[in-house]
């Protein structure tokens, strides 16, 4: 049974790079452009193994997205956050709420992937 | 002509240095014409004297009864010449004064008059010049040349100044402008990593779909495909920095409103993006109608830092949104910049367009943003105002005048 993870990142480039290499390293992939995007996908119900969120996001940003999932504590997957923002107390914040790793722009698939397989392994 | 010549008089007799001449004059004169008369009545009446005695000595010794002259009737001839000398001295004074007063004029006070006037319109700020023909050819004409001299001098440094003013004012701006760019490059930095995660997410698959027992052709070009569209789109994030700062020449043209705005948030987006701010041009195809006379590197610097300021205001702001509008109001357009932010406090709204104000944190603000905004403004015949209430949000009005 293949793992979902839902892709949230307002760059469009930055979602057909992660999804085309997700999609190839056996996981199946769900995307959101922002952050209420992304409350729209999860609030359909759809199965959802991991999220990796980017941070600055128009109308809703990463941070706030995983504040509200976590509070509202409809979500138990876990939250990869994929950032150029390099921002401490931003950084910080997004730390606070429980995510798993902070991953920072620009990056390598490997180490990402090498991250999700530390959480999603592969059967 | 009569007329004309009273003036001339009364003119003459409005000089207090010519009043004080005449006055000293005339009383030197009649106190002279005094000396005079009097020693001559006394010489006269001496002669009388004598011619009487000499008379009446002849007139017994011819033997005729003398009936003595008159006293009274001598007393009475005399007074009589007194009084026509007396008149006759006083017209000549008269005589006197006028030719002095008409030469004065004429000479000097003419001259004078015009020096004066001269004078009191320079003083109340015109800089009023004597032609070349009005200037006479003696010692007031030197003093009327010399102030021309000073004049034109004065002139040319104020026109100098004036040129080093508005110098050090441009490289103000352009200073500004330039570090705007810096603050901005920030959220451009930020920005490139995105274009850079796809070239190196791609350029990593490349090598696998290379290395694989059949290559994938679609896919690798594909890849390349990719790889370029990111390049292009760094590239296209660089060429709005350089276009923004680029000095597009001080040159005022006919511009559409919408013009400098969407350049202003095309140099912006990157920072819009990270503060994660949407911007909303209302009726944006009547913007691109809307006409102005206008430095369109300058207007666009103007909506940038507005623009730019209305996001630090929405830091914390839980609805992200700049709006810009506009109206039309007697031959002007009235451009709002709104945000639901942070707002102004009372007590520093009446200091944000002065140069060096700032509440930002250091390295976050020069505090030269607004008063440069309401500089290039000004140059533009326009001005600025503002609204706001703390944690409510802030309006900023820029008035523009139509072409």
């Amino acid at each position: 049974m293949r793992k979902t993870i839902l892709v949230v990142d307002d760059d469009e480039a930055v979602r057909n790079l992660l999804q085309t290499r997700l999609e190839k390293s056996n996981y199946n992939v769900l995307i959101a452009a922002n952050g209420l995007h992304a409350v729209q996908v999860i609030g359909t119900g759809a199965k959802i193994d991991l999220m990796i969120s980017d941070v600055n996001m128009p109308g809703m940003t990463g941070v706030q997205l995983v504040e509200k999932l976590f509070s509202e504590s409809k979500s138990e997957f876990p939250v990869i956050m994929l950032s150029a923002n390099r921002d401490r107390d931003i950084v910080i914040r997004a730390a606070k709420t429980g995510i798993v790793e902070y991953i920072l722009k620009p990056f390598k698939f490997i180490e990402i992937l090498e991250k999700i397989q530390k959480y999603l392994p592969l059967d | 002509m009569s007329l004309k010549l009273i003036q001339h008089f009364t003119n003459a007799f409005r000089s207090k240095l010519f009043r004080n001449l005449a006055l000293t004059m005339a009383v030197f004169f009649i106190f002279v014409e005094l000396l005079v008369l009097v020693a001559s009545i006394q010489t006269k009446e001496i002669e009388l004297q004598e011619i009487r005695t000499q008379i009446e000595s002849e007139i017994r010794s011819s033997g005729i009864e003398l009936q003595t002259l008159n006293e009274k009737d001598i007393q009475k001839r005399i007074h009589i010449f007194v009084r026509n000398v007396t008149f006759l001295i006083l017209i000549i004074i008269l005589g006197v004064v006028a030719g002095m007063a008409a030469s004065y004029h004429f000479i000097v006070g003419r001259h004078i008059n015009l020096l004066v006037e001269v004078n009191r319109g320079t003083t109340a700020g015109q800089m009023v010049h004597i032609s070349e023909n009005q200037i006479p050819d003696n010692e007031i004409g030197e003093v009327m040349k010399g102030r021309e001299s000073i004049l034109k001098e004065l002139l040319e440094f104020q026109t100098n100044l004036e040129k080093k003013l508005k110098s050090s004012e441009d490289q103000l701006i352009k200073s500004a402008k330039l570090g705007m760019v810096g603050e901005v490059a920030s959220s451009v930095a930020h920005d490139l990593r995105n274009p850079l995660s796809v070239v190196s997410g791609y350029s990593e698959y490349l090598k696998e779909l290379v290395e694989a027992e059949q290559p994938n052709l679609i896919e690798i070009k594909d890849c390349a495909k990719k790889i370029e569209l990111a390049t292009e789109r760094v590239d296209l994030l660089m060429n709005r920095m350089n276009e923004f700062n680029h000095q597009k020449g001080s040159v005022k043209k006919n511009i559409s409103l919408y013009e400098p705005i969407s350049n202003a948030l095309l140099f912006l987006e990157s920072k819009l993006n990270k503060f994660s701010v949407k911007v909303e041009v209302k009726d944006r195809a009547s913007m691109e109608n809307q006409l102005i006379f206008a430095d369109l590197a300058k207007i666009e610097q103007v909506f940038a830092n507005l623009i730019s300021n209305a996001a630090d205001a929405l830091k914390e702001a839980s609805n992200k949104k700049i709006v810009i509008l506009t109206s039309e109001m007697e031959n002007s357009y009235m451009i709002q910049v709104q945000d639901f932010g942070s707002g102004i406090k009372k007590e520093n709204i009446e200091s944000i367009f002065d140069a060096f104000y700032t509440t930002k944190k250091v390295g976050e603000g020069t505090g030269f943003g607004l008063s440069i905004v309401k500089t290039i403004l000004e140059e533009h015949q326009g001005d600025i105002s503002v609204d706001s209430e703390v944690n409510v949000g802030t309006t900023f009005t820029i008035r523009l005048p139509q072409v």
